[in-house]
């Protein structure tokens, strides 16, 4: 019996698995929080990689200052870290800490997990490179040229879960 | 084997007296007909399967824009089932090969509908996760049917999923180390083959050598590993394992051997970095101290010259010229591939004598190369060094002969 149906169970596991992932993703729009935050120019010129564009935003690096915790940890490669964003004058969410643990946050701030790494940047070394994971966003084949002249100012509407998952909302020049 | 071959073959041993008619007969009759015809006919559903396989993928890739994401997810199960679906039926069906074809499409098409699921959505892998799921219907159907094929599969994904780790994040992914040590590994050691083996150790050796670049290891602790596998070589109680672990070890080892010889004999010696010795060498005694051991209680005559490839001479910079290490390390090769083809010859082994023979040429070339270069004008250096080694070889070839013509070859 086990031996006869165990394919079954085995495929169903992985349906399962496939509907999770959009699951999860439709998820973030009923539990979200919407937060906007501004994209800044992307380094290497050519961002355009295929069928993403690259995107960078002013939440990518921030100064070392901001990190509280063991300085000595990140000097040794990259780590996990959770980043605290409150919103600023003009409703764009920036970056108040960066913590190693995760902190708690008050009403109007988001937590967000990134990937932390110190960095080279502004004639110094105090900088801290954050990726989040939204870096890349998908767009149909040949269509990421516009896109992509646009990409170094746009607003991105990026929508949080309270269990950390994210997803771009949409882009806005 | 063919029979019409087979026929016109033995009809000239019918011809000179070997056999008769009769028994040439009954030899054919032996062994049935290849099926030749029977795996043309059951390779052609696998190739249709694929396909098909592309056909639908590629039109889904060129409409991708136009169909709505919860369409996509149901199109991609439906496409995957499909396959899984039709492959129980063929197996149950007892048509083989077609129904595992099936079943390894329905398994891309799961990774495919993972990474096409996340395009649509936009997520951004972070590690190696996906191919930790990818491989684990793999798993499933490996120790399901024990079909090689699966196997294959599976290496490629937790071997190739590393690789993609380490290009994409710069990290070593222990979780897909994991499944493929439990999974690859204990596959192997309960259905051991040789081919297996092999490619478990390749793909050992790999990913160790992946670990120590992500990891910013010494390049040397390599080495270390490569000395560990041609040890664990001797030990290990599964003879399919002692063939690719003291292959391999080996290889790795003269690797290093002609590597620094390259390196201490060519300027490059203020690159060399090495690893603490307080932790290497201990490390490194031990495992001397095991494959002595090993070799012992294999009741072999012990042969030292096959360790000497391992003995730490890097070392020696600290207090010698490295120019001098350098030239030790060549004396180490020379010697090391001299020893090999007087075994081989002792054991009238036909391949153990090319190995030999081979390995030989290369380290006279390689010394020739560096020590002649110089000072030679390059016409004589080219002409010289052909005519050496045309030499080396036929001498080489020559005794080769000589000692294989009693007997033919002999294979341990």
């Amino acid at each position: 019996m086990t031996k006869k149906r165990g394919w079954m169970i085995a495929a169903l596991l992985q349906v399962l698995f496939l509907v999770f992932i959009a699951g999860s993703y439709y998820s973030i729009d009923y539990f979200g929080k919407e937060i906007k935050i501004k994209t800044v120019p992307v380094d290497p010129r050519d961002i355009l990689y295929g069928d993403y564009v690259t995107l960078r935003f002013e939440i990518s690096r921030v100064p070392l200052s901001t990190y509280k915790g063991d300085l000595t940890a990140l000097d040794r490669g990259e780590r996990n870290a959770y980043v605290v964003l409150q919103p600023d004058k003009k409703g764009y969410y920036v970056v108040k800490n960066v913590y190693p643990e995760k902190p708690d946050v008050k009403d109007n701030e988001v937590v967000l997990t990134a990937k932390a790494e110190k960095t080279w940047g502004d004639n110094s070394f105090d900088q801290i490179e954050l990726t989040y994971g939204f870096e890349r966003y998908y767009v149909q084949e040949n269509t990421g040229k516009e896109l992509e002249e646009q990409a170094s100012d746009m607003d991105v509407m990026i929508s949080v879960a309270p269990w950390g998952a994210h997803k771009i909302v949409e882009l806005n020049p | 084997m063919n029979k019409k071959w087979m026929r016109n073959e033995g009809q000239k041993w019918v011809e000179d007296n070997i056999i008769t008619e009769d028994q040439l007969d009954l030899i054919v009759a032996r062994y049935p007909d290849t099926d030749n015809k029977r795996r043309v006919t059951s390779i052609l559903p696998v190739l249709a399967s694929i396909l098909i396989g592309i056909g639908i993928l590629s039109f889904i890739a060129s409409n991708w824009g136009e169909i709505s994401p919860l369409a996509r997810l149901l199109l991609l199960i439906v496409i995957m089932l499909g396959f899984y679906y039709t492959g129980d039926r063929s197996l149950k069906a007892g048509n083989d090969t077609l129904g595992t074809s099936l079943n390894i499409l329905g398994i891309i098409s799961f990774g495919a509908s993972i990474i096409l699921l996340g395009q649509t959505f936009h997520l951004n892998a972070v590690d190696a996760r996906l191919f930790v799921f990818w491989s684990l219907p793999a798993v499933y159907y490996l120790f399901r049917d024990r079909n090689k094929l699966y196997y294959f599969l599976l290496c490629v994904l937790t071997v190739g999923g590393q690789l993609y780790s380490l290009n994409e994040f710069q990290s070593f992914s222990y979780l897909l180390f994991v499944i493929f040590l439990l999974a690859v590994g204990g596959y192997v050691f309960l259905y051991p083959t040789n081919q297996k083996s092999w490619v478990f150790t390749v793909g050992l050796s790999i990913q160790a050598l992946m670990f120590i670049i992500v990891e910013d290891i010494n390049f040397l602790w390599f080495f270390l590993f490569g000395f560990a596998l041609f040890t664990a070589g001797l030990w290990v109680e599964k003879n399919v394992f002692k063939q690719p672990f003291h292959t391999l070890g080996t290889l790795i080892g003269f690797g290093y051997a002609y590597g620094l010889y390259f390196m201490l004999t060519n300027d490059f010696s203020s690159d060399l970095e090495l690893p603490a010795p307080y932790v290497f060498l201990p490390i490194l005694i031990v495992i001397l101290a095991l494959s002595i051991i090993g070799k012992r209680k294999e009741n072999l005559y012990m042969h030292a010259w096959e360790l000497l490839i391992f003995v730490p001479f890097f070392y020696l910079v600290k207090v010698a010229d490295p120019l001098l290490v350098g030239l030790v390390y060549l004396i180490v090769m020379f010697v090391y591939s001299g020893f090999k083809l007087a075994e081989g010859y002792r054991n009238e082994n036909r391949s153990q004598i090319n190995f030999g023979i081979v390995l030989f040429l290369l380290v006279c070339l390689m010394g020739y190369f560096n020590l002649a270069w110089s000072f030679m004008p390059k016409s004589i250096f080219f002409l010289l060094g052909g005519i050496l080694l045309f030499i080396l070889n036929s001498f080489l070839q020559r005794k080769k002969m000589k000692i294989l013509k009693n007997g033919g070859p002999h294979h341990d």
